[in-house]
């Protein structure tokens, strides 16, 4: 299968080519399901959303 | 930078929050951030013009994150975090129509003792914190992405 490379956090990862966001968790090993985001766009992804190439982590969102 | 008082044990991880302030310093210049906090109660730090993205009217804010008197120690099963955060008033969001509406969450009015501050309450605040790793970089592009987001947010929260 093709793989490609995502950088989360400024950290390279190597994914198949269509990854989801949830594949690129599991492989970054990213603690405790923390929000990830699109880097470029700064919007929040989900799970099935296919991983762009470059993301970041914020602490979890609580709002009051 | 800060430094511990002789004798006593600092609250704050000073070790962690002197980092937090050198990389602040690195990204906003001494001119672009203060502090006034002390080891054993907490306090506050200012950056005077933080960017925003581009749904945001202004692009920039001023941001005052309260220093909690326990930063960095062991809370459960991570870390106390920076909860409070202030910006400024008069920020506004572009809806889906187009228009420039008020910002979810922003409480455009004074809040408790900042009443004649200038500071506006932010609703919004991270969570617990489990990663050993956090900096006040982290809380940076969370206010950021938070207002990239804040709209979705506000329509998907229970």
């Amino acid at each position: 299968m093709a793989e490609k490379t995502v950088k989360v956090d400024g950290r390279p990862v190597l994914v198949s080519e269509k990854a989801t966001v949830a594949e690129v968790r599991e492989k970054a090993g990213l603690p405790d399901k923390r929000p990830i985001y699109d880097a470029k766009s700064g919007k929040l992804l989900q799970e099935n959303d296919p991983a762009p190439e470059e993301m970041g982590t914020i602490p979890h969102i609580g709002q009051g | 930078m800060m430094e511990p008082k002789g004798g006593e044990e600092a609250m704050v991880n000073v070790e962690r929050l002197n980092r937090d302030l050198k990389i602040l310093l690195a990204m906003f210049g001494r001119e672009g951030v203060t502090w006034q906090i002390d080891p054993q109660r907490g306090g506050f730090i200012i950056i005077k013009h933080l960017p925003l993205p581009p749904n945001v009217h202004p692009r920039v804010t001023g941001l005052k994150v309260a220093v909690p008197d326990n930063l960095y120690q062991r809370s459960g099963r991570g870390w106390v975090f920076y909860k409070d955060i202030w910006v400024d008033p008069g920020l506004k969001v572009r809806y889906p129509d187009g228009r420039w509406g008020p910002i979810p969450r922003h409480h455009d009015a004074p809040y408790r003792g900042d009443r004649d501050s200038g500071w506006r309450y932010l609703c919004a605040y991270p969570q617990s914190v489990v990663d050993e790793k956090v900096t006040i970089l982290d809380l940076i592009r969370f206010v950021q992405v938070w207002f990239a987001n804040c709209l979705e947010l506000n329509r998907n929260w229970f």
